[in-house]
């Protein structure tokens, strides 16, 4: 148990950091940028409880907006990811009796299961990221642009790490 | 009572989500560029000295180009200087002349260089991190430019960091005008591409044509009348036919950002305050 935590700590500070230093000035084709930190939030255990995950969420949110100057904007985003993660995951996953908390994976939830559940979450995400971007500044067609195509990388690069890393149980 | 509390403990994801929204939305609505928390931004010391670190690395990565633009550049100002050697050296022939500081305009200005450690460019707000702050005597307000052109203005400080809003970031307006003439219009980014501005209610009856050099106005103080800008890529109409909207081709090239100036003026601040004063008094 302490080890995970430890891992756990280990993995946020690592994205958070990727994310501010590298991932941030990525902007492929002039759009996608990918926001890859949100997997921190997808891989917390299965079973945990939502105050929780969105106490993180909130908080690697607001860092993540301290590096680069949008103070609120991933914030209210990671919430509200974090918030509908228990939902899309009974939505998504198939019903079962027993109740054991895993790290979500493709080895744990299935192939099928954990792509839709990584779909669902990643693009509601950044839909409210870019909405809210779309409040402070409207621009249709760049936006919509933006968010297809760093929803479409933020997928890709999180279905390629969870293969880096098989789940461990 | 218990009832309360019960109801309280059942659905207290949805008031904990409740109060997470709320805290993200104010301190998204309160964001004002000019006032922000300095804790908030990447002016902050632990995200600065981050940002202090990758700067270090990805400043070798366009040291090449930022060369060749300075010898570019140190060749256009040798021809000046000799030519203006040459014009002085005329001048002291003539006994008649009043002697007066060559360029009085820019001894208002002082400048401290600084490196960028972090910026972007794909945002539709973008920001950029410096390494100074206030003890190089970097407040906010200051203008910055590179050796192409216009970059920013400071916005937060630090004791050793300062945020700067880029040129490419709508919150951002530049009072510029055609070099040469004297009608200005206001320079804003429209969220699309890099390396181009807008130049908006510039009058109709001005003339200019593409290629013409775009300036700084020198209205706000924040940057001296005549620094380089861009050229004109492109133009068309505006609303009601009266006013001219100008493609602007950006000088400064925000994808190699590195090594850039900080102005600052001395009568910027007394200016500012004056202009305070007579709002005030009307």
């Amino acid at each position: 148990m302490n080890r995970r935590i430890i891992t756990y700590t280990f993995f946020f500070i690592f994205l958070v950091l990727l994310q501010a230093t590298v991932l941030n000035d990525i902007a492929l084709f002039g759009y996608a940028t990918p926001l890859l930190y949100i997997c921190f939030i997808l891989k917390l255990p299965s079973l945990m409880a939502t105050n929780g995950v969105m106490t993180i969420a909130f908080f690697m949110g607001l860092i993540v907006d301290i590096f680069s100057n949008t103070p609120g904007m991933n914030a209210f985003a990671a919430t509200t990811m974090a918030f509908m993660r228990k939902p899309v995951m009974s939505l998504v996953l198939p019903r079962s009796d027993e109740a054991v908390s895993v790290i979500p994976s493709m080895t744990t939830f299935g192939v099928e299961h954990f792509i839709g559940y990584t779909v669902v979450m990643v693009f509601q995400f950044c839909l409210v990221l870019f909405l809210i971007d779309a409040f402070t500044f409207f621009n249709p067609l760049t936006l919509l642009l933006r968010f297809l195509s760093s929803a479409l990388l933020t997928f890709a690069l999180i279905l390629a790490v969870d293969c880096l890393k098989p789940g461990k149980k | 009572m218990r009832k309360l509390i019960y109801f309280l403990i059942r659905h207290s994801s949805w008031l904990l989500y409740t109060l997470y929204a709320v805290v993200s939305l104010l301190l998204l609505v309160k964001y004002n560029p000019y006032q922000q928390s300095v804790y908030l931004s990447s002016a902050n010391r632990l995200a600065g000295s981050i940002y202090a670190v990758k700067g270090n690395v990805t400043g070798y990565f366009g040291l090449q180009e930022i060369n060749r633009d300075l010898q570019e550049q140190n060749g256009v100002l040798e021809v000046k200087l000799a030519a203006l050697r040459d014009y002085i050296a005329r001048l002291e022939g003539d006994s008649l002349l009043l002697r007066r500081p060559a360029d009085s305009i820019y001894a208002d200005y002082r400048f401290v260089v600084a490196q960028v450690i972090n910026n972007s460019v794909a945002a539709s707000h973008n920001y950029i991190t410096l390494n100074k702050g206030l003890r190089d005597g970097i407040h906010s307000e200051m203008g910055v430019v590179d050796q192409n052109g216009i970059v920013g203005i400071v916005n937060a400080v630090s004791d050793n960091y300062a945020v700067v809003i880029s040129l490419l970031n709508p919150k951002l307006r530049l009072s510029c005008k055609v070099k040469g003439s004297s009608y200005f219009g206001s320079l804003v980014w429209d969220g699309k591409d890099a390396r181009y501005a807008l130049l908006e209610e510039m009058p109709r009856h001005v003339a200019f044509a593409k290629g013409d050099t775009i300036v700084t106005s020198g209205y706000s103080a924040v940057f001296p009348e005549g620094v380089m800008v861009g050229i004109i890529s492109d133009f068309s109409k505006q609303r009601n036919d009266n006013f001219y909207a100008l493609k602007v081709e950006l000088s400064t090239d925000f994808y190699r950002l590195n090594d850039v100036r900080v102005i600052e003026s001395k009568g910027q601040q007394e200016k500012t305050r004056l202009e305070k004063e007579a709002m005030l008094n009307e």
